[in-house]
């Protein structure tokens, strides 16, 4: 009987203190990024970053776009779209992995970029990194790589802006 | 029963300290509300480049067959199929046998192909796009059209260019090379077995039959363009 209660208890234990699952990597549509990236007026930072494993300046920039993300706390959450193929799905999974970002991570399902790019930003000519950061209604863009300073400029000024 | 009590206070205070953790996270996920019109503010920047209906420049570049060669340099040509492309770039280099396609199809209607490798090789993510490298492609791949190599990285800003694969088909008029198409070659770059949209084809097809390009501007996915900075 003891042996039992023991049991459960050290099973249930176990459970509550497991490390919490991280959302793996999830192949979305172009309409499940839109939800995604419906605004939101909740105080949180959006950071949403487009890039690819075989997209140089987008793997120099993460490491550091993810020391901001950290930095920040639960103020910001990022969002990384992955432009590999899906036939990549397992290379881009092992990259993030290695890695480990405090991220949401979708690999998404292209189609034709010609219909859903310009719904997303018309502004964006197509090269990649790309970012978005949303702050309530308020937005920045961005196409081509950021340093760490510039990452964390824009996150302040929009914050700043915002609660003017 | 001392054991016992320990073992007790040790799972009590596991218990909490774990439970803490979750709930914060339980938190930020129950806090999306639903959509709101956005009227947020974009980053102003510097607008380069040409638009449709701007007179396009000219240029003298390096060939890789070392000679220098101009859009001057096809003197009989109705018009020209300028592609800022590289070594490197995986959508670039998907794209070489449909751009050499184009160029077997359109040179002989009047449109040649011109490829411009943008890149500055010694940047980072540079490397491979040098002119031996350069020269190396063209050769396996029996190029049949200049690629050159935009070796101070001046044409490709004029032009507008921000990535590679990156289209810019002119037109030769009275008023000069007049820029009439900007953008992809189609809609599906790195499956070519799942092209349904040729876009680029479509405009010229457009322009050769004397009408107006149905789509004279549209997007693709590519890699930016590598530069010190």
């Amino acid at each position: 009987m003891k042996k039992g209660i023991f049991l459960i208890g050290l099973s249930l234990l176990l459970l509550r203190c497991s490390p919490p699952k991280k959302k793996p990597l999830e192949v979305i549509s172009f309409a499940k990024l839109q939800t995604i990236m419906e605004p939101k007026e909740d105080n949180t930072v959006y950071l949403y970053n487009f890039w690819a494993t075989w997209c140089a300046p987008c793997v120099k920039e993460l490491p550091h776009f993810d020391k901001v993300v950290r930095a920040y706390g639960d103020d910001i959450k990022m969002i990384l779209v992955s432009q590999n193929e899906e036939k990549e799905f397992v290379e881009v999974q092992t990259y993030l992995d290695d890695n480990q970002y405090r991220a949401d991570n979708y690999l998404l399902d292209k189609g034709n970029p010609n219909v859903w790019m310009p719904m997303l930003k018309e502004e964006w000519s197509g090269a990649i990194p790309m970012t978005i950061i949303r702050y309530g209604k308020k937005e920045f863009f961005h196409e081509g790589k950021m340093s760490e300073e510039f990452l964390r400029n824009e996150i302040d000024k929009l914050k700043k802006e915002y609660e003017n | 029963m001392k054991i016992n009590l320990l073992g007790l206070a040790v799972v009590i205070i596991l218990w909490v300290s774990c439970g803490e953790t979750k709930n914060t996270e339980k938190q930020e996920e129950s806090q999306t509300n639903s959509a709101e019109v956005i009227d947020g503010t974009i980053e102003p920047e510097a607008k380069l480049g040409y638009a449709i209906g701007d007179i396009a420049v000219d240029f003298l570049l390096k060939n890789t067959n070392d000679e220098m060669v101009s859009l001057a340099s096809f003197p009989e040509a109705s018009g020209y199929i300028v592609i800022f492309t590289c070594n490197q770039c995986p959508y670039s280099v998907a794209y070489e046998d449909r751009i050499i396609d184009l160029d077997k199809k359109y040179k002989a209607l009047g449109y040649p192909v011109i490829a411009i490798n943008p890149n500055d090789p010694e940047a980072e993510g540079g490397e491979g796009d040098d002119f031996e490298s350069m020269k190396a492609r063209a050769q396996e791949k029996g190029f049949t059209f200049p690629y050159l190599f935009d070796a101070n990285q001046e044409i490709y800003p004029i032009y507008g260019a921000t990535k590679t694969p990156h289209v810019f088909v002119l037109q030769n008029s009275e008023k000069g090379r007049v820029v009439k198409y900007i953008g992809g070659i189609d809609d599906s770059a790195r499956e070519p077995e799942e092209v349904k949209e040729k876009y680029l084809e479509n405009a010229i097809n457009d322009l050769l039959a004397g009408k107006d390009i149905e789509m004279p501007e549209t997007k693709a996915l590519g890699c930016s363009i590598k530069t010190k900075d």
